[in-house]
Formats: C-alpha cells, structure tokens, sequence
C-alpha cells in the first residue's frame, strides 16, 4: 500500500461533552489520517469516542453538549473545524456516510424513489427558498425526471437490489433491514462522494446478511475508488474491510498500524487484550452518546488504560501520559514500553514479554480493590455483564431483522 | 393493498359505528321521563287527543318497533315533526345546520391555519424566543372560556374598534340559499358584496371558537416536531445532501402531521359543542338554539335529530382524519386496520 497524500486529516481532537456531573472530557488528542483510496478503520469498544469522532468528520456534533475544544480537520488541505460554511459545502459535495441503523435512517413516510430523487436533485446545495419547498412538496417534476430515476435504478442495481424499479415506488417498511441498508448504502452513493463514512452500518443485521453488505461495500469503494472511514467494534469486520487500523480506547488512539500489524501482532496491551485472547468486553449500549458517560468527567492521570493494564508501571504509567511512540516500521503505540525507532521484532518481543493477561480475563471486572477501573471504563462496564468481541467473525447480532 | 382498499376500508368501518350511534340516542330519548305527546298539545288537551298524537308517533309500540320505523323513515329522509317547529326534523336541521357547519369548519381551518405553522416555529426553535412565545399563547387558547373570549373579541373589535359586526350571519341581502352556507352561497351567486359581508360576520364566532383548538394544535405539532426532528433518518437524509429546511417542511413535517391529525379530529367533534355557546352569544342562527329549544320542550325527534348529526359529525371528521393519516403515514396502511 503506497502512502498518498491524505484526503482526511484530523488533528489534535478534542471534544467535551457538558454533563450532568461535569465536564467530560471525551476525545484527548485524536489524529487520524486517510489517504486516497485507503480504506481505514476505527476500532474499539462502544463509548471509546469513535462515533464522536465521526460526528465530527461530518459535522454533526449535537453542540451543545458537545464541544470542539481544540483540533483541525483537514480534507485535501482545506481546513474545515473553523469554518462551518466550508464544511457544509465539502459534505455536500464529497462526503457521505452509512448510518448503524437502516430501520430508523430512512424516512418512513416517503417513498425510496422520493428520497433518492430529492438527494439528487438537491445535493450540494445547502439552502432552499420557499418556493422551491412548496413546489417540491406539491409533487412537482422535473425534465430530468427520468434520468434521475435511471440514476437510482442503476445504483439499486449495483448493490444488487431486486427489482430496482418496484423498489423506488416502496416505503422502507415494505423492505427487509438488509434491503434497507443497501439502499442506505445507494442513497450516500448518490452525491458520488470521494470519502465515506460507516458507522457499523452492518451492527443491526444478522449475520448472513452483515457478509453481502461488507461485499457490496467493498465492491463501490473499489468501483468508485473511495476512501473510507469505517467505525466498529468488530475485529472480524475490521480485518475483511481496512488497510490500516486505528484502536481507540477512552477517547485515545492507543495503537495505528496496517491491518496486519495490529491484527497479528498488536503491541499496545489493549489491542493486545483484543486480538490476542477472547477477551471478555462488557456490552455496550451501542446509542447513547459516549460524551454523557459520567466516566470522562475524571479520567485516570497518565496513561488511561493503566488502571486496567497487566503492565502498567507505577510512577510512570499513572502519571505520565504515554506519547504516540512510531517505530521504524511506521507502526504507532502509545504505551511507555516502548520508544520511538524500535524495530517491529524488537516491540513484538517487548510486547511478549511484558503483557501476559491472566488466562484471558484482562478485561473481566476487577474486584473492588482497582476502584479506579470504573472511572476509566466506559458506561455499562461495571454493570458486571460481559460479552466478547469476537475477533475473527462478525458478531452475531441479537438485534436482527424486525 | 393500496391507498384506495385503505379508504374503503375504513368507511366501511364507520358504518357500523354509526348504527350502535344511532340506537344508543334513540333508546336514550325514549326512555327520557315526560311525555312528549302531552307537552306537545299542552295541559289542556284531551286525553284522547294525547292518545291519539301517541298513536300516531307510534309512542306505544316496543322501542325495537319504534327504532325500525324511525331508521327506515330515516333512510327516506323523514325524521318524524318536531313538535316545536311542527315541520318534519329532517327539513329544520337541513336548515339550520349548514350555519353551524359552516362555523365550524371556519373554525377549524383557521386553527388549523395558525396552529400548525406556530407549532412548527415553535420546535425548530426549541426553548428559544418565538417557542416560549407561542408556548404562551397555546397556554391562553386552552385556559380562556370561549364565551369570555367571545364577549372580549366583541368588545373589541365590534364595539371599540367597529371593524367587524358583533351578530349575525350576513349584513347585507342574502345570496339565493343552495347550499345554506353563506360563504359558498354568495361564491356560487358571484355577489361578493354578499361574501365580504359574510367573512366579516363569521370572523368573530370563527375565530373565537378557534382559539381552543389552535392552542391544542400548536402544542401537539411542536412536540411532535421536535420529537421527529430527533430521529436518525434526519441526520442520514442531512449527511446525504439534502439542506436542512426542505428536511424539517417536508420530511418531518409530513411524519409528524399523524398526531397533530388525530388532535383535530378529536377537537372537530367538540367544536360543535363549544359552537353551541358561540352561537349565543354572536346570535348566529345555527343549531344550538334549535338543540337547546328541543330540550327543553322534550321534543323527542328534534333531540334525536339534533344528537344523530353531532353523531355523524365526530364519525365524519374521525374517517375523514383516519383516511388522511393513511395518506400521511405509509405504516398505518400496511399496518392492517391503522388502529
Ligand atoms: S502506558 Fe503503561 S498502562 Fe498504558 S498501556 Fe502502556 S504499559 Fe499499560
């Protein structure tokens, strides 16, 4: 994979969320980079801030209670946290994003066809005046018409829709939740966007169906030469869709590095806790927004995973926040093991040798003895129930269709 | 299963509805105490005389008897005399109750016309100056008796200001009567010397009569707003391109319409009912007095004509309401009956 120059460029985020219990402080110094055409994923545990960090991509942190405190966001150069109108227009024109839940992101009122037809017909214009709404909502047609709807036939068509046609004269309700997610996926086609964004779109689906949406998702990205961002918590996904990975753990990047890096040989003991073993992770409530966790209002000094790390060293680890350390290989870790230049050997023996999680319970409940702990996991955590992330296939889903 | 099954589906269902109406409000007359021959000819009739207007109105013959002959006479547009007006109850009704649906209707529209729009500003601005403004008003429309709203309207803009007639229906020589709605009577005669008068004599009651149900509107329509505004398919029909005004008057809109539909339908019906006391005080010669007459002199066939078209009212605007949230809501088509 040939590094281009980045189409996304995120840096130095930070977001607060104003809460009943203070402010938390949700997203600490996240950069993230995507280059042209590069697929890359961000993983990590529900409330870790990676939904945040999308809403900010494309705008649409709920501000208040959010608030950007600090970063820049770069898209081919142009920087767009500081001028509202600019990134308005970019996200009209070359953004567009796939949403978790294909039950609830389309409107059930209107028909696919009506949808698809006002995406096209409006994309990339950010105001409409009076009359054009009365016009629009009395029904009126346009000449292009007919080939708006070619249009959307034809990208039913690609995400191999039965049926284009009759579908655009259907209401979502008439159409299963893996149908819905196609046309979902159809409808953020129809700006031709150069940049994606996912969030988990295939969370909601079961199994079977979770598999044809990555495929066909895999398909436009290549077709369209795409970039994109893809959100989960889903190792298994991760590994089928990204050329690189991000990980992010309570509002940090822990560990960047290619697919095959972090999912081989993690070096960051939270990856490690991931991929390595079946660590056992709390479920999540994947809708809340993370900034109203009452967590982030007192996150652990230094490192914010030393509560929880098999190796965290007292005196550095819980006061020093651990810089993103880059190896020779280009691999990042934020962790105090190691330091900048090491060689991937080198980390990978550092990593085998320090991090040993207890027959695989790093991630379980500690007794009350870490109080800490709780502070620095997300919400639900020390709800005592757990679950695991599955590292090798898609979870699969409780909440399926209808 | 389209639109078109949906509509004939639910008329179908009101069918029945109107029958166990019908009984009901027949069955209740009968049984009211007095009797209705008797005070129809006065305490100076002869006993054979009573007996013989008993006779005739079938007083005698079992309530099922009575109730068949009443719905069959109903089906040939016969509702029995009234013993008030001594014409056939059919005829007075068709007489006065286009003045009251007319008022009504007026009402309602303008209601509707004011309460949904302020609803509407109300929840795209949440918590800020026009919301807290509108949230005033609404609260004003429902706590203000009608008639104390109607005596101060009166007061002003009658009395003080002399812009629109206190009383009445029309000031100038009525338009031949065809449908007995002045508005549309004066339209079809082209006398708009007739229609100006019109609109400002039915201004006033419409407006007062009004004032309720927009309170009502405004509030359903900005919580149901906001509720939509809300919902995820607005930040994906958003992030896909379309700007956020045309998403808030035509997609939200249209979603949250459903329940501010099922508000109007309820406060349609009772428009009726606070249309009586409207009709007092602004003298318009509509139902009510007809209704509060009937009462009074126990004038059995005027009561039950008088109910049977409240009756009808409430089951019209509830179909006609029902069938508007199938063309509004695609789920309550699919979703069987919409109930
Ligand atoms: S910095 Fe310390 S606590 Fe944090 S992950 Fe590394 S070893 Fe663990």
């Amino acid at each position: 994979m040939s590094r281009t120059d980045p189409i996304l460029e995120l840096r130095d985020l930070e977001v607060h969320f104003d809460t009943f219990d203070g402010r938390a402080r949700v997203i600490n110094d996240v950069d993230i980079t995507v280059d042209e055409g590069e697929t890359v994923a961000i993983v990590g545990e529900s409330g870790c801030g990676k939904s945040v960090t999308a809403e900010t991509i494309m705008g649409m942190l709920p501000q208040p209670p959010g608030e950007i405190v600090d970063g820049e966001l770069y898209y081919k150069g142009e920087e767009l946290l500081g001028d509202q109108t600019a990134h308005e227009r970019v996200k009209s024109e070359s953004m567009g994003m796939i949403f978790q839940d294909p039950m609830t992101s389309l409107s059930p009122v209107f028909t696919v066809g009506e949808m698809m037809r006002d995406v096209l017909t409006y994309q990339g214009k950010t105001n409409v005046g009076w009359l054009e709404i009365v016009r629009n909502v009395l029904g009126r047609r346009d000449a292009d018409e007919a080939e708006m709807r070619d249009r959307s036939v034809e990208l039913l068509d690609q995400l191999q829709i039965p049926d284009p046609e009759g579908v655009l004269d259907r209401y979502p309700i008439e159409l299963s939740g893996g149908m819905r997610q196609r046309v979902l996926i159809a409808m953020a086609m129809l700006g031709e966007p150069e940049f994606l964004i996912a969030d988990e779109p295939t969370t909601a689906l079961d199994v079977t169906v979770q598999d044809q949406i990555l495929d066909l998702l895999t398909e436009q990205i290549e077709r369209e030469n795409l970039s994109m961002l893809y959100i989960t918590h889903n190792l298994g996904v991760a590994r089928r869709i990204a050329d690189r990975i991000y990980v992010m753990y309570a509002g940090e990047i822990a560990e960047v590095g290619t697919r095959d890096e972090i999912l081989d040989e993690p070096l960051h003991p939270y990856s490690r806790g991931l991929v390595d073993s079946v660590p056992k992770l709390t479920e999540f409530d994947r809708d809340g927004i993370e900034g109203l966790l009452p967590d982030y209002t007192d996150p652990p000094s230094g490192c914010r995973f030393h509560p929880r790390c098999p190796a965290a060293m007292s005196g550095t680890c819980d006061v020093e926040r651990p810089p993103r350390y880059e190896l020779s290989s280009g691999q990042e870790v934020a962790c105090h093991l190691y330091e900048d230049g090491l060689s991937r050997a080198e980390a990978a023996e550092i990593a085998a040798e320090e991090i040993e999680f207890d027959s695989g319970a790093a991630f379980e409940d500690r007794p009350t003895s870490e109080p800490a702990q709780d502070r620095s996991s997300v919400k639900g955590e020390s709800a005592g129930t757990t679950a695991s992330i599955d590292a090798q296939t898609p979870r699969s889903a409780e909440d399926t269709d209808e | 299963m389209g639109f078109k099954s949906y509509v004939i589906r639910r008329t179908l269902a009101g069918i029945p509805v109107f029958i166990g109406l019908s009984i009901l409000i027949f069955t209740l007359a009968r049984v009211l105490p007095g009797d209705p021959a008797r005070l129809a000819l006065g305490p100076r009739a002869t006993d054979e005389a009573v007996q013989s207007l008993r006779d005739e109105m079938g007083l005698d013959d079992p309530v099922v008897v009575q109730y068949f002959d009443y719905m069959a006479g109903l089906l040939q547009g016969d509702m029995g005399i009234s013993l008030i007006t001594n014409r056939n109850v059919a005829a007075d009704l068709v007489y006065f109750f286009p003045a009251t649906f007319e008022l009504i209707t007026v009402g309602m529209l303008i209601a509707i016309a004011i309460g949904v729009p302020l609803g509407i500003i109300a929840g795209r601005n949440k918590d800020e100056a026009e919301d807290n403004a509108s949230r005033l008003f609404a609260f004003f429309g429902v706590s203000m008796p009608a008639f104390w709203a109607a005596i101060l309207l009166q007061l002003v803009f009658a009395f003080h200001l002399g812009l629109l007639p206190a009383t009445g229906r029309i000031g100038v020589e009525a338009p031949p009567r065809l449908t007995g709605m002045m508005l549309v009577d004066s339209l079809i005669a082209m006398d708009f010397r007739a229609f100006r008068s019109a609109v400002a004599h039915i201004a006033l009651p419409a407006f007062t009569l009004a004032l309720a149900p927009m309170a009502d509107i405004a509030r359903m329509t900005r919580s149901s707003f906001i509720e939509e505004l809300n919902k995820d398919y607005v930040h994906a029909l958003h992030s896909s391109g379309i700007p956020g005004k045309l998403i808030a008057y035509k997609y939200v809109l249209k979603s949250s319409f459903a329940a501010t539909l099922t508000i109007i339908a309820l406060d349609y019906g009772f428009l009726i009912g606070s249309a009586f006391l409207i009709e007092i005080v602004f003298a318009w010669p509509g139902m009510a007095r007809y209704g509060v007459d009937a009462i009074l002199a126990n004038d059995i066939n005027a009561i039950v004509g008088v109910t049977l078209v409240v009756g009808i009212v409430f089951i019209v605007a509830n179909l006609v309401v029902d069938i508007l949230y199938g063309y509004f809501d695609p789920r309550v088509r699919y979703g069987g009956d919409g109930e």
